[in-house]
């Protein structure tokens, strides 16, 4: 009983080190659902700062992205600043 | 344009990818992205997969990666683009949008089967100049009879029109004077990329040649005269027949002048400092040509 006590008291003051240190080492809220929620509203309601006007484009990525298969991914090329 | 169709959407992972990264690179910087981890000695691929899965489940839509490629100089080799790309939606079942110049896509990006492109052309000159944070500088333009000169040389580039634009505001009182600086230094700056290609390879000037009856060779040509273009190309590009207004035979590769200083240089063989009159004559031609 003694040795279980001793064996969690270790545990619980490496915790008390380590929930801190992954914490500012940048780990602990950064891996799970908690991250995933951040990043998805972080952009959720964020408008361009400059909206394009090409309507046509803009709503054929849109469809674009929307329908891309699986393994396939979208590639936008031109010109330089014709966006 | 991407910016806009990705307003408002979750999950938007904005990645710029440089010249010459490897894929190992890129993966690393989005994983550092998705985590938000500024720690490089660490493995993020694990915490990444992880996030990416809870976004999927709980929004039922992954992630949107976008790599934007940066502008690749003459020494420098493509990024890793399409392994990167591959990677990221097949092993981490992200979305990926790769957002890229002619010059910063690799071949291999559009040629995996994998791949959705959409090529984006310059504007047509109703659009541009219906561009509302453009309306003051066009109306002025008209107004100094310029409009066609600067369309010449600008063409459908809204970020060309947006320099100029800045330009004026500095100096609003001497439009002419603005108009004259702004186009020498396009068509001077197409001169020089005409010179260094031939310096490359004289050959080519056999090739650039062709565009002073035609505005589109066919890349067949290339083959026809056993040239290779220099890589960055930044006096032509190649785009598919379709994408041309008014061309018909869709799908045939083409090359086209890069810019509209460049198609100037290359049909008319202008100097580097022309005088607004000479542009202005010129500008008066080109009209009458399409006319006809």
């Amino acid at each position: 009983m003694e040795t279980l006590s001793h064996v969690v008291s270790i545990v619980a003051s490496l915790a008390a080190i380590a929930v801190p240190s992954a914490a500012a080492l940048g780990l602990a809220p950064r891996v799970g659902p908690m991250r995933a929620i951040v990043l998805a509203l972080s952009t959720r309601f964020r408008r361009a700062r400059d909206v394009s006007q090409r309507a046509k484009e803009v709503h054929t990525l849109r469809s674009m992205l929307s329908t891309v298969q699986e393994s396939q991914y979208v590639v936008v090329s031109g010109p330089k600043g014709v966006g | 344009m991407v910016n806009t169709a990705l307003q408002c959407t979750v999950g938007v992972v904005p990645v710029r990818v440089a010249a010459g990264t490897s894929e190992e690179k890129i993966l690393a910087d989005t994983f550092k992205a998705i985590t938000r981890s500024n720690t490089s000695f660490l493995d993020h691929s694990a915490s990444a997969r992880r996030v990416l899965w809870w976004h999927h489940f709980l929004f039922r839509q992954p992630a949107t990666v976008v790599l934007r490629a940066a502008e690749r100089k003459p020494t420098q080799q493509f990024a890793d683009l399409d392994s990167s790309a591959r990677a990221l939606t097949y092993d981490y079942g992200a979305r990926v949008l790769i957002d890229a110049s002619n010059n910063s896509l690799p071949d291999a990006a559009t040629a995996t089967k994998r791949e959705d492109v959409l090529e984006v052309e310059p504007m047509q000159r109703e659009l541009l100049e219906a561009l509302p944070k453009l309306q003051t500088l066009h109306v002025a333009l008209k107004s100094a009879n310029l409009a066609d000169v600067v369309w010449m040389c600008v063409g459908g580039n809204p970020a060309d029109y947006e320099s100029l634009a800045t330009k004026w505001t500095r100096q609003p009182s001497d439009l002419e004077h603005v108009v004259a600086l702004f186009v020498q230094n396009l068509i001077g700056r197409a001169n020089d990329n005409v010179s260094s290609a031939v310096a490359s390879n004289e050959r080519l000037q056999g090739l650039y040649d062709m565009f002073r009856e035609s505005s589109e060779v066919p890349s067949a040509t290339l083959k026809e005269m056993k040239l290779v273009r220099p890589s960055p190309d930044k006096v032509l590009r190649a785009v598919k027949l379709r994408a041309l207004a008014g061309s018909r035979g869709g799908g045939r590769r083409m090359l086209i002048p890069a810019d509209a200083a460049t198609a100037l240089v290359l049909r008319t063989g202008i100097s580097d400092t022309p005088s607004l009159e000479e542009l202005k004559a010129l500008a008066a031609a080109e009209k009458e040509r399409n006319w006809q």
